[in-house]
């Protein structure tokens, strides 16, 4: 996946809860870590107690990616913390930035409190679905959480991924799956398809491009 | 020879003796319950939650299904039975420590949800079943196991009018204050209490009817000093009257 | 069709697939997200979902809806479930049926939000007043909590008893694919000819834990006993792993269970057979089994997310047949599978 021919500086995941944004928005900053100076990842997730990108804040600032996160012991707090700094690298010319945002409409709301940073700036919005999750398996329920969360986020959807996966167990079928029901939402509410994402393994090929992912959340077993 | 009966045990009534001291108000008002679940017909669909109290015995006075809560929750209680059922008539029966203490904020949540239950609410300013603690709801100055010297408003605060709290919020369809000294306010009561079943038989929402009532055996009062004192003394800082009727507006 | 689910969605789901239409509940981290998916699902199954003002409440909420014989349940975290410990007391000595799922934090008081096993005493000892005991199921992944919850709520009906399922934040967080059982027809439960539904049918009966009368209050405690007596005879459960002809076993729940399955691995690298005791029911505690295990080995190593509750069951099933070291940690700090074998060695002198 080249982000780089998006024409855009600031690329923002959103979708429903659990949906495999902060995966994703970890592997973009590593992307595009490759190819530019200076990345950051922005953890503007308000949502999720555990298994949040800050998690992975020293590995990736081993990489050279700069993450944004509450500070020290309070990235342990379930208190919707946003710091200043995140309109700062909104804004930042000299990054490249990814967002990674809190599932549903509740976590895209904090999108709204940042739109006078968000609005000037060139940037590209994700959906991200994942098929295989609850509230997300058929073309009405997509379309529904996709209008929702559009709205409560106050930001327009440019593009849809499709990350249907079940973790490790995930097979081609599953990926196959995703593609039919987002190709239909695409169709309809008029929003191109960036990619599809596998896992790294799965060797998959589809109607769309394919994003392989690498897993940086893990179990401790 | 007896020509005419005109008072007979309702039928919502086990006809198990009361445990209540002469001179006390839970009786009355325990009968005046019963006749008018019997007039409306509704002793087969009615759930009765029964409090921590001295009125802890009703569930075994009432010809009805009926359960004991923890102290102060009955209306959560009944809030999980009307939920379950909501084609039974559920009702609580509390006292002041019940509702106005420990169980405040369940009687203002049910109310302010709208929660579509009867609560009775016993207020005899003390704590009976314990042995006359000072209740939320005791008067200033009146003197208590616990208020030896009389109760002090800057130790303990002034006595709470829950009538009046509570009709502030909007799911609140009907709350009115009686009291059973006299015939005609006996009267009066049962027909407050009437409404306040046929509200949640309409599904209009939460009603209360608050009860003055004596405890002569606490107070230290003869049953008919202990009904002066009600009149005279309570009836003044907890006036009667209908605190809130939302009953147009529900419908 | 198996999907992928977060541990408290799962457990969810499973629940009303149980037949369950009503949950009461309060938010907590870290189960919030079984809370908000309930006010999302029920109402889809002409359910109720209805958020208390407390967790005080909740339960005698639970409570109401018990007595009218309907399956009920609630979710929380540990300060959350210290604050319904009354209303479980009361419950128990009602005898109503019900299903709790604690997503154990790290404590005590406030603590944190991240994983710990610290309420194992609450759960299987008793938080509440009075002689009574709750069926305790600990699933070790998400599949696993998802097959006990039928097995929660028709415990609970036959019973007439609370269950809880005591799952840690880790599983309650994490995501694994999953599969649902069918879903159960909420009407097709056992009869309950005690439940509250109004005296049109029977004569007015009475739910409660009371009785003035110690004579009588000890008739029904004696009930619950032969009750509980029961449970401890046929509702044993427990996994056993690589135990046969093991060097040494670890007695390990849940999440910890999982961690030790690494372990076992990592050991068997080095030479050293671990064999893992796995207690599915808490309560009842498989006293008996691990009594039987315990003439096999030298070493019975309890491992645990807390300072060593469980341990004290483990040392009265092994009873003095084995030496009983321990490790644990506890307060959000999960142990790595490293650290539970570096706990192996030790306590094997290695």
């Amino acid at each position: 996946m080249n982000f780089l021919n998006l024409d855009a500086r600031v690329f923002i995941y959103i979708g429903m809860f659990g949906s495999g944004k902060t995966e994703l928005a970890i592997n973009t900053a590593v992307e595009l870590k490759k190819s530019a100076e200076h990345v950051a990842l922005l953890d503007i997730d308000v949502i999720s107690p555990y298994f949040r990108s800050r998690d992975q804040k020293n590995a990736l600032e081993e990489k050279g990616i700069k993450v944004i996160s509450p500070p020290g012991a309070l990235s342990h707090a379930d208190l919707p913390i946003i710091t200043g700094q995140v309109g700062g690298y909104i804004s930042n010319k000299e990054y490249l930035t990814v967002a990674d945002v809190g599932g549903n409409e509740d976590g895209a709301t904090v999108l709204g409190s940042l739109k006078p940073f968000l609005d000037p700036v060139r940037k590209k919005t994700f959906f991200v679905v994942n098929a295989l999750r609850p509230f997300s398996t058929s073309f009405n329920e997509v379309v529904r959480n996709v209008k929702k969360i559009s709205q409560s986020g106050r930001i327009k959807i440019d593009y849809l991924v499709n990350n249907t996966n079940i973790s490790s167990e995930t097979n081609v079928e599953d990926v196959e799956r995703g593609e039919k029901i987002i190709a239909k939402v695409s169709e309809y509410l008029e929003i191109p398809v960036a990619f599809s994402v596998a896992k790294d393994g799965l060797d998959f090929s589809g109607k769309f491009q394919v994003f392989k992912l690498k897993r940086y959340l893990k179990n401790l077993w | 020879m007896i020509d005419k009966i005109v008072a007979k045990m309702p039928k919502s009534l086990s006809g198990k003796e009361f445990t209540y001291c002469p001179g006390c108000h839970h009786g009355i008002v325990h009968r005046l319950i019963a006749e008018v679940i019997d007039e409306l017909g509704i002793r087969e669909k009615t759930l009765l939650v029964a409090p921590v109290g001295c009125s802890v015995f009703a569930y075994e006075f009432f010809d009805v299904d009926g359960t004991v809560a923890p102290h102060g929750r009955a209306p959560a209680v009944a809030t999980g039975m009307k939920r379950a059922m909501p084609d039974k008539v559920v009702f609580t029966y509390q006292g002041d420590g019940d509702l106005a203490s420990i169980g405040t904020a369940e009687i203002v949540h049910a109310a302010n949800r709208g929660e579509n239950i009867t609560t009775i609410f016993i207020n005899n300013a003390i704590y009976g079943m314990t042995g006359g603690q000072m209740a939320p709801t005791s008067l200033l100055g009146q003197k208590t196991t616990t208020t030896p010297y009389g109760r002090d408003a800057k130790a303990n605060g002034y006595p709470i009018r829950m009538s009046e709290m509570l009709s502030t919020l909007t799911g609140s369809t009907y709350i009115e204050r009686v009291m059973v000294t006299t015939p005609q306010n006996v009267l009066k009561a049962k027909r407050a209490i009437k409404k306040a079943f046929e509200i949640q038989l309409k599904g209009l929402g939460f009603s209360l009817i608050e009860v003055l009532s004596t405890c002569p055996t606490n107070w230290g009062k003869s049953p008919i000093e202990a009904g002066k004192w009600l009149e005279e003394d309570m009836a003044k800082y907890y006036p009667l009257g209908v605190y809130v009727d939302r009953t147009k507006e529900a419908e | 069709m198996k999907m992928l689910f977060k541990g408290s969605e799962a457990i969810a789901e499973a629940a009303v697939r149980s037949g369950c239409r009503l949950y009461f509940g309060y938010p907590i981290t870290p189960q919030s997200e079984l809370t908000e998916y309930m006010s999302r699902r029920l109402p889809e199954v002409d359910g109720t979902f209805l958020q208390a003002e407390s967790e005080v409440a909740t339960v005698n909420m639970m409570y109401g809806a018990s007595c009218t014989g309907k399956r009920v349940m609630t979710s929380t975290s540990s300060p959350g479930f210290s604050l319904m410990m009354e209303g479980v007391s009361y419950m128990a000595g009602a005898e109503l049926p019900a299903v709790f799922i604690n997503v154990v934090r790290g404590g005590p008081g406030l603590g944190d939000i991240q994983p710990a096993q610290s309420d194992y005493f609450q759960a299987t000892k008793g938080g509440g007043h009075g002689d009574y005991r709750m069926i305790v199921l600990a699933p070790h992944t998400i599949q696993e909590a998802v097959d006990l919850m039928n097995l929660a709520f028709d415990l609970a009906d036959k019973y007439r008893m609370l269950v809880t399922i005591l799952a840690d934040g880790m599983l309650g967080q994490m995501m694994e694919p999953v599969e649902f059982p069918k879903m159960r027809d909420p009407n097709d439960v056992p009869k309950k000819d005690w439940a509250l539904t109004g005296a049109s049918d029977h004569d007015p009966r009475k739910v409660t834990s009371f009785d003035i009368d110690p004579y009588e209050l000890e008739k029904m405690n004696l009930r619950y006993q032969a009750t509980y007596k029961k449970v401890e005879e046929n509702e044993v459960r427990y996994e056993e792993f690589n135990t046969e002809e093991a060097d040494i076993i670890v007695v390990a729940y849940g999440t910890m269970a999982r961690i030790v399955k690494t372990t076992i691995h990592m050991a068997e690298r080095e030479g050293i057979k671990v064999g893992l005791f796995r207690p599915i029911t808490l309560w009842p505690f498989p006293y008996k089994r691990l009594n039987e295990l315990s003439d096999t080995v030298e070493n019975v190593l309890t491992v645990e997310m807390s300072y060593g509750q469980m341990l004290e069951d483990v040392k009265l099933g092994v009873n003095g047949k084995a030496n009983t070291p321990f490790f644990g940690r506890s307060a959000g700090v999960v142990p790595t599978p490293t650290e539970v074998l570096d706990a192996v060695k030790k306590a094997m002198g290695r």
